[in-house]
């Protein structure tokens, strides 16, 4: 039995992409437009406005072929972007899914016709993207999906129903995952496809989270037609392009995360700081943990960048980076309201707020238990684990 | 970029097949149960692998290997759980005896040392309460004390005091260090000095991550092979979730160490940054390596806890490592204090 890699390799920057980071910093600080206004349609058209006027600048789709309106720069330039984006009052892009998700996996997968209806819409966000993967009978276990998309000719009848689908009601797009080939099971017989939001079979109903915010729905399809050109990876090749798709939800996305936490750290500490309890031992120490499990979130984010970078990312590994983010992100938030004591934990502020979120992540994006399963299949090698 | 050297590489490689063959868990149960050094032949074989210049300059007569190389030779000591007092002359002694080296008498006493003609020990004194514990090779006659930023070379024999302890540890000649009644013989302080402390508390964390890893390793084939129920073990989730959440602990901390494998590299990361990093990685690796050695005792169930199959060893050595460094609690509030210092800056 040989033992493992030690060390590691973690993304290193060169000195060109410190210089696009102190480009960037620099046009973030004049243009941060600050948190999004609360009411959704405002909040709607400032998000879209916020990476309209980034893509104006030239930093969305840095790490994209100039081909499809990139600027031609590697992963390194990509995670530079996304550490100077965390730094603003404004959340994640609005077309996250389509430019670090979609996009990517119709490069890998697609081909050039799609490429080129889609690609570029991406990025100034004329054309949002969502993912139809989750089933209300196909939740953890993805591979029971049911939705059926019947072949005809060169169309694709789809009729199904669709869950936990984040911002399919701001979505143009949406790549479903559907079973196109009758009677097949399990992995076998699923496609990838582009279905087109406005089409009249699509039924999108909110589906609000616990805090009543609104970010994903159900998703009604009703004799939706797609095009059998529209396949990302062809006909029956649904399962590999959907899970080369769920690596890309990854890395970069740890990086930004890591550094909204680190924030919300910082804002602790600095509280602690104030009213001088930063120098009680238990509150250095349990701040202590907290830095830690962050510093090793984005070790481990840099690890999956630079193997991301290398294509040489073994299968199963990202399941590490959620699962350590789902963990540091609930005992940030818990610390956080502990120490701050019961009036900040009784009422409605910030703080509770991204505790009740804290929920979420160790369920989104394939919950605790399966990523535990994940780790023990693909990267043990466990036999029989199911 | 984290590349090891080809050098590097084969020395770890031919070090762990060496090492393999000198360290049965035979004797090591042995060594444990009469808390006695490992037979003398062993560690003659063990001194004469010629690993004293790994973590010493070619100017100094070493072999220059970088930090990468370093982090991963201190892994494969802790797979094999090589006698602590040659770890600590490795990445401490023979490191703290070159930065004095300038120093009156000091080269010759590193040149014995590093051809093994000469023992030495090596103690942190604590950073709270600068209580100091030591684990002398027999035979050893000099004793390095590396205070937070402060390093002083004794020699034993001009009053330090050693106390000897009933170690957890067992066979590794654990000791209470009073060196106040004794002057040292040499002694430095400064950043040079805060340098040596933190890369040896570094090889220590490395070591008890080879350690851990060692025992995920026996423990995953195991849950593969034992069968319960008329199925293997691993087969049961609940099994299989210890195993995973042993593998999650242990990918963190090895992202980590080559993180700071990277920034050492870089020289981009200013001093203080690297700093606390080290602390961070003394206080992560070792609470990591706990939590997946204790997953593999019970995955083990009843042959996990004997003391023939020696998991204990592992236990005892990772245990020995996290508070030789502090422990969890005190190294937790070390980063923290570090980071709100940083922070009110």
């Amino acid at each position: 039995m040989t033992m493992g890699q030690l060390p590691v390799e973690t993304l290193s920057f060169r000195p060109e992409d410190e210089t696009l980071r102190a480009e960037i910093r620099a046009w973030m600080a004049a243009n941060d437009p600050g948190a999004p206004p609360e009411d959704f349609e405002q909040r709607l058209a400032a998000l879209l406005a916020w990476q309209q006027k980034l893509h104006g600048a030239g930093y969305i789709g840095l790490s994209w072929p100039e081909r499809y309106g990139g600027s031609g720069l590697d992963l390194r330039a990509e995670a530079v972007f996304s550490e100077e984006l965390a730094t603003t009052g404004m959340p994640e892009l609005i077309n996250r899914i389509g430019v670090y998700m979609c996009g990517p996996t119709i490069m890998d997968f697609g081909d050039e016709g799609q490429a080129e209806r889609y690609l570029r819409p991406m990025l100034d966000a004329t054309e949002s993207w969502c993912q139809g993967f989750s089933e209300p009978e196909a939740g953890s276990d993805l591979a029971a999906i049911r939705s059926r998309g019947r072949v005809d000719g060169d169309r694709i009848i789809i009729n199904g129903q669709k869950v936990w689908t984040s911002r399919a009601h701001i979505a143009r797009r949406c790549a479903c995952l559907v079973r196109t080939e009758p009677g097949s099971e399990r992995h076998h017989g699923l496609s990838l496809v582009i279905v087109d939001m406005e089409d009249p079979g699509v039924n999108v109903v909110a589906l609000p989270q616990m805090l009543g915010e609104r970010h994903f729905n159900e998703v009604f399809l009703d004799d939706v037609e797609a095009r059998v050109e529209d396949v990302i990876g062809g006909l029956g090749n649904g399962w590999a392009a959907a899970m080369r798709m769920l690596s890309y939800e990854r890395g970069l996305f740890v990086l930004e995360r890591q550094i909204r936490l680190r924030r919300a750290l910082d804002e602790l500490a600095d509280r602690m700081l104030e009213s001088g309890r930063a120098s009680e031992r238990g509150v250095r120490e349990r701040l202590g943990r907290i830095h830690t499990g962050l510093e090793l979130l984005k070790a481990q984010g840099y690890r999956t960048l630079a193997g991301q970078a290398a294509d040489d990312l073994p299968a199963g590994s990202t399941s590490i980076d959620k699962l350590h983010l789902s963990r540091v992100e609930q005992d940030l938030f818990a610390t956080a309201v502990d120490l701050l004591g019961p009036e900040v934990a009784l009422t409605y502020n910030q703080w509770t707020h991204d505790l009740l979120e804290g929920r979420s992540v160790s369920i989104y994006g394939g919950s605790t238990e399966i990523q535990l399963n994940i780790i023990s299949k693909q990267l043990l090698g466990l036999g029989a684990s199911r | 970029m984290s590349v090891a050297t080809p050098e590097g590489i084969d020395l770890a490689r031919s070090l762990d097949e060496s090492l393999g063959k000198i360290l049965d868990t035979e004797a090591l149960l042995e060594a444990t149960r009469d808390d006695l050094p490992l037979p003398a032949e062993s560690t003659a074989t063990m001194v004469g692998l010629g690993l004293h210049g790994v973590a010493l300059d070619e100017g100094s007569g070493g072999l220059g290997l970088p930090l990468a190389d370093r982090v991963r030779l201190a892994a494969v000591l802790g797979r094999h759980l090589v006698p602590a007092g040659l770890r600590d002359e490795i990445f401490g002694a023979v490191p703290a005896l070159a930065v004095l080296a300038d120093q009156d008498g000091v080269a010759p006493l590193l040149d014995r040392l590093t051809e093994g003609e000469l023992r030495a020990g090596v103690a942190l004194s604590s950073r709270s309460d600068g209580a100091a514990y030591t684990l002398m090779p027999e035979g050893g006659e000099l004793l390095v004390l590396l205070g937070p930023d402060r390093i002083e070379l004794h020699r034993l024999e001009d009053g330090v005091e050693l106390t000897a302890l009933n170690g957890l540890d067992a066979g590794q000649g654990l000791s209470r260090v009073d060196a106040t009644g004794s002057d040292p013989l040499a002694s430095l302080a400064g950043e040079r000095a805060a340098r040596v402390r933190r890369e040896y508390e570094l090889s220590l964390a490395c070591e008890a991550f080879g350690a851990a890893e060692r025992t995920l390793e026996i423990s995953a084939e195991y849950a593969d092979q034992r069968q319960q129920f008329g199925r293997p073990i691993s087969s049961f989730q609940a099994v299989a979730h210890l195993l995973a959440e042993m593998k999650l602990a242990l990918e963190t901390s090895r992202a980590g160490i080559g993180r700071i494998v990277d920034l050492d590299e870089e020289n981009e990361a200013d001093e203080a940054e690297l700093e606390l990093w080290r602390a961070t990685l003394a206080h992560a690796v070792p609470a990591a390596a706990r939590t997946a050695c204790e997953g593999a005792i019970q995955v083990h169930g009843g042959i996990g806890f004997s003391w023939e199959l020696g998991l204990h060893l592992h236990y005892r050595r990772i245990l020995a490592v996290q508070f030789l460094l502090g422990g969890d609690s005190a190294t937790a509030e070390l980063v923290g204090a570090n980071y709100l210092e940083r922070r009110s800056r």
